[in-house]
């Protein structure tokens, strides 16, 4: 005699350890089995764009900060370069290695918190506190390089917010030195152990022409082996000028994904290596009276430059007419803006591709068929942040 | 040689083992946790804490009252008043900074033309009510006299 059985439907979320955030799942269970999954966002809705349109351009950048609020560096520059390129302004070189040091900083912080979350929810909680040791270390390097610890507003239209001082090189000089055998250890506690290999192991399988399909980007996309870097393809800052790798997966499981951050790490800490070693003196910012504000020791001394320090303050700059697309690539993937100008002084609208947004629909495809604590590590691979997922 | 040899890592747990070594060799080292409120942390000189408001050498204050950190601001957290002097100067009446809007973004700072607004390495701003987190105009210019002369935020 057949038993009867029938399917349940759970809510998992909105608070919950494990969905880094506001995230509410509704799964159809069939005993422990994932038949279906549907993702519910929306509860950090905080309507940037919508805000982006009553702020000037320059108001923008603390607003792109709170996207991915763990990696600001990125944001801000993924905007700036969208501003920059509709103005077309050239920035200068020192503003371009600054530009992708506090990337690349940002990235290297990103990414530790993502292995100190995902270990954690897979269960190796030893993870999570050697991580965010070193994560301490880089939010520090932050707070002599731009004075915040999280939300760094220092990449700006035209260059960087403040030059970076001797005692900062020699600082992030020591911490890169040592941070290679911390990756190391890392990967000791982890990369082979047989919990971890089974927690992750042909979990998630999202083929090469499908990972394309739905859009991914960012290490979820070059898990699945897509040879796809925004940072090579089209490279923005200083990129061009760096050499690196992009690491890829293979069968594009949770390991992969896994695999291939770890090894974007270590290239971050190559490139910023470089960029440490290789910056070129000069102005950390353009010198185009349109955008950047007159030097404070002038601004009292002549009327004209008096009068376009209050008319760049209290009006903002205007931006030519036009639209532009723009992207950088995030920690998460492939942070996209799409500005419309109107040549005012506010853009008309501001779309942002959030990458987070979009590697979270390919959820329900990567657990369907898994357990229900799959979607945990499933999750944790896809390196969601809500706040960029909701805006 | 090669099986036998996993067979031996299998059984005695090897990856294991080496995690454990690495945890209880780490708890020999120092460790890097502070104990906050009894040991503080440097802060640098760049940090964006609080705003204060700067006295010239004779004690007259340097703000004149432009407005422009209010519209500078991004949440429009400055409110700013202001009338007409005796000596039909500009006069500042009231000066409000909201902490609970503010983002500690230094863009009010880099808008004042006169470096009379600076932020200071004050961190611990938390409070009982929301009353007392808006920054008067005499706060601000006590903030301002403790950091008199330790100034950063001035370029």
């Amino acid at each position: 005699m057949p038993l009867n059985t029938k399917e349940i439907t759970i809510n998992m979320g909105p608070q919950h350890p494990s969905t880094h955030g506001v995230l509410r799942l509704v799964l159809e269970l069939d005993g422990e089995v994932v038949v279906s999954c549907t993702p519910h966002i929306g509860y950090l809705h905080r309507g940037s764009e919508k805000l982006a349109e009553a702020r000037t351009y320059q108001q923008i950048v603390p607003l792109t900060d709170r996207f991915d609020y763990l990696s600001c560096g990125n944001n801000n520059l993924g905007y700036a370069i969208a501003v920059e390129k509709l103005m077309g302004i050239e920035v200068p070189e020192r503003a371009d290695y600054l530009r992708v040091i506090v990337a690349e900083l940002s990235r290297l912080s990103a990414h530790l918190l993502w292995l100190a979350t995902h270990a954690a929810d897979i269960g190796a909680v030893t993870v999570l506190l050697y991580c965010l040791r070193e994560r301490e270390e880089i939010l520090d390097l932050f707070e002599i390089l731009t004075g915040a610890r999280l939300t760094v507003s220092y990449v700006n239209i035209g260059g960087v917010r403040r030059d970076a001082t001797p005692d900062f090189f020699r600082r992030t000089r020591e911490f890169m030195a040592g941070m290679p055998k911390r990756i190391e250890e890392y990967n000791t506690l982890i990369m082979q152990n047989r919990i971890w290999l089974g927690r992750t192991k042909g979990i998630g399988i999202i083929s090469y022409d499908e990972a394309i399909d739905w859009g991914l980007t960012g290490g979820s996309l070059r898990g699945s082996g897509v040879n796809y870097d925004l940072r090579k393809v089209m490279p923005y800052a200083a990129y061009e000028k760096l050499k690196f790798e992009v690491p890829l997966g293979e069968i594009g499981d949770v390991y992969d994904r896994y695999i291939v951050r770890m090894e974007e790490m270590n290239q971050s800490i190559a490139m910023i290596n470089q960029c440490v070693e290789d910056i070129p003196d000069g102005p950390y910012k353009a010198d185009i009276p349109m955008v950047s504000l007159p030097p404070k020791d002038r601004v009292m001394q002549d009327i004209e430059t008096l009068i376009h320090h209050f008319v760049l303050v209290s009006k903002g700059f205007s931006v030519p007419k036009g639209e532009i697309y723009a992207a950088a690539e995030v920690p998460k993937g492939e942070l996209g803006f799409y500005i419309v100008s109107d040549g005012s002084e506010k853009p008309v609208r501001m779309k942002v591709r959030s990458p987070s947004f979009v590697n979270l629909a390919c959820l329900p495809r990567m657990v369907k068929g898994h357990m229900i604590a799959d979607i945990v590590s499933c999750i944790g691979s896809i390196d969601i942040v809500l706040g960029e997922v909701d805006r | 040689m090669k099986a036998i040899e996993k067979f031996i890592k299998t059984i005695t747990f090897w990856e294991i083992l080496k995690g454990l070594k690495l945890t209880f060799s780490t708890m020999l080292t120092k460790p890097v946790t502070r104990l906050y409120p009894i040991e503080r942390p440097v802060i640098p000189p760049v940090f964006r804490g609080l705003h204060a408001m700067r006295r010239h050498p004779d004690g007259s204050e340097m703000c004149i009252a432009c407005g422009l950190c209010a519209a500078y601001c991004p949440t429009g957290c400055i409110k700013i008043k202001t009338s007409e002097g005796p000596d039909h100067k500009k006069k500042l009446d009231t000066y409000e900074i909201e902490l609970l809007k503010c983002l500690f973004c230094g863009y009010c700072v880099e808008a004042c033309p006169v470096r009379a607004l600076t932020m200071t390495q004050e961190y611990e701003l938390a409070d009982y009510s929301k009353e007392k987190l808006v920054y008067t105009r005499e706060k601000l210019l006590a903030n301002g006299e403790r950091y008199r002369g330790k100034e950063t935020h001035l370029d």
